[in-house]
């Protein structure tokens, strides 16, 4: 599928290399909406969702010559986004992830704690995890929504991938957290 | 190791992107790509001219430079002026100059080329003694020794290439006397 996708893409991506208006804008007309997503789920504000979605256009435009084909231009160009989220959570000074790995502390193996009480459902999720500290949310998000594996977090947020794993699993026992609270308290109201 | 909430979120992940990004995004990135590409163009210019500059660097210093080796050419092709001190040499010059011309001019319409040739290269060698000589004149002023090899020089140039044409004009008549006979 995504060397189809690369291959439907490289006329139009040829064409923006020489700097043509029109391929740009058919690009981002093909991208933009999912890359504005990425770019709110990552920093949970519309302005700066925007301004960072013109900088990695722009960016991706400008460097393009970079793309080599050998991957999909959508994971290329996800790339970018993602490290120009990253970037200006910095600035925010939100984003601490721990990067000593917690060596006592046992992580737990997901099949070993018991989620048959836990139904997970999609809204309360997303919900559930803007209420936690940023480093855990955004683990949480590019694991679970962006689709990276714990050795891409690791090069993203210049992390070891164990950390990732620990990180992880940290963030999704806070996440059950929240969600058993918050059901306690609708529980209550009901 | 089945992660309940991953295969949640993949399930459901098409519905995550519910935004839509503003239409006023693509002016500002295209106006910044227009930036962009202004900018790009600038160092062109810029390049062009460094260029420009570095050409009429080089052509003043060629100019400078050759203002300077006419000046300095012309006091040692105006021998008169340099050598107004040897008076010997001033004639030696004046005699043997215009012969040697010449005889260079006649070897090269009756001698066959190779000989022409090694001849020239032989002259070469004798010019580019007396060059030294010339030189060594200059720097150490009033040597009559020098003066001397001078001079024996110009007349080694004269006998050489007389005692070839000699040899090339006798086996000429030699030929033609054998035509004759």
């Amino acid at each position: 599928m995504e060397t189809v996708t690369a291959d439907i893409h490289r006329y139009l991506i040829e064409r923006c290399l020489e700097q043509d208006r029109k391929a740009q804008f058919q690009i981002y007309k093909l991208y933009s909406d999912a890359m504005y997503n990425v770019c709110y789920r990552m920093l949970k504000r519309e302005e700066d969702a925007q301004d960072v979605l013109q900088e990695a256009f722009v960016d991706a435009f400008t460097k393009l010559h970079t793309f080599r084909f050998d991957a999909a231009f959508g994971s290329w160009l996800k790339r970018i986004v993602i490290n120009r989220c990253i970037n200006v959570l910095k600035k925010r000074k939100l984003l601490t992830i721990n990067v000593e790995e917690p060596k006592l502390v046992h992580i737990p193996d997901d099949t070993e704690t018991d989620e048959s009480e836990i139904e997970w459902e999609i809204g309360q999720v997303r919900r559930c995890m803007d209420k936690l500290p940023e480093g855990a949310r955004i683990v949480l998000n590019l694991y679970l929504f962006e689709g990276y594996d714990h050795a891409e977090i690791a090069e993203i947020l210049n992390i070891t991938e164990s950390t990732s794993k620990a990180q992880y699993s940290k963030a999704r026992k806070r996440l059950r957290e929240v969600l058993t609270k918050e059901r306690a308290a609708l529980w209550k109201i009901s | 190791m089945e992660d309940k909430l991953k295969k949640l979120v993949q399930m459901h992940r098409k519905e995550a992107d519910t935004l839509q990004a503003p239409d006023f995004l693509w002016e500002r990135i295209a106006a910044e790509l227009d930036q962009q590409q202004q900018i790009n163009v600038q160092p062109m210019r810029r390049v062009w001219l460094k260029l420009l500059l570095r050409v009429a660097a080089a052509a003043t210093v060629l100019l400078v430079a050759g203002i300077f080796a006419i000046r300095q050419w012309q006091p040692t092709n105006n021998t008169a002026s340099t050598w107004a001190n040897y008076p010997e040499l001033q004639q030696a010059e004046a005699y043997f100059q215009p012969m040697i011309v010449a005889k260079v001019q006649r070897l090269e319409q009756i001698g066959d080329k190779a000989l022409t040739a090694a001849l020239l290269q032989d002259l070469a060698l004798l010019e580019k003694d007396y060059e030294t000589l010339a030189k060594d004149l200059r720097d150490n002023a009033d040597n009559q020794q020098l003066v001397k090899a001078m001079v024996e020089n110009y007349r080694s140039r004269l006998q050489l290439l007389e005692r070839i044409l000699n040899e090339i004009e006798q086996k000429q008549s030699n030929e033609k006397a054998d035509t004759q006979l």
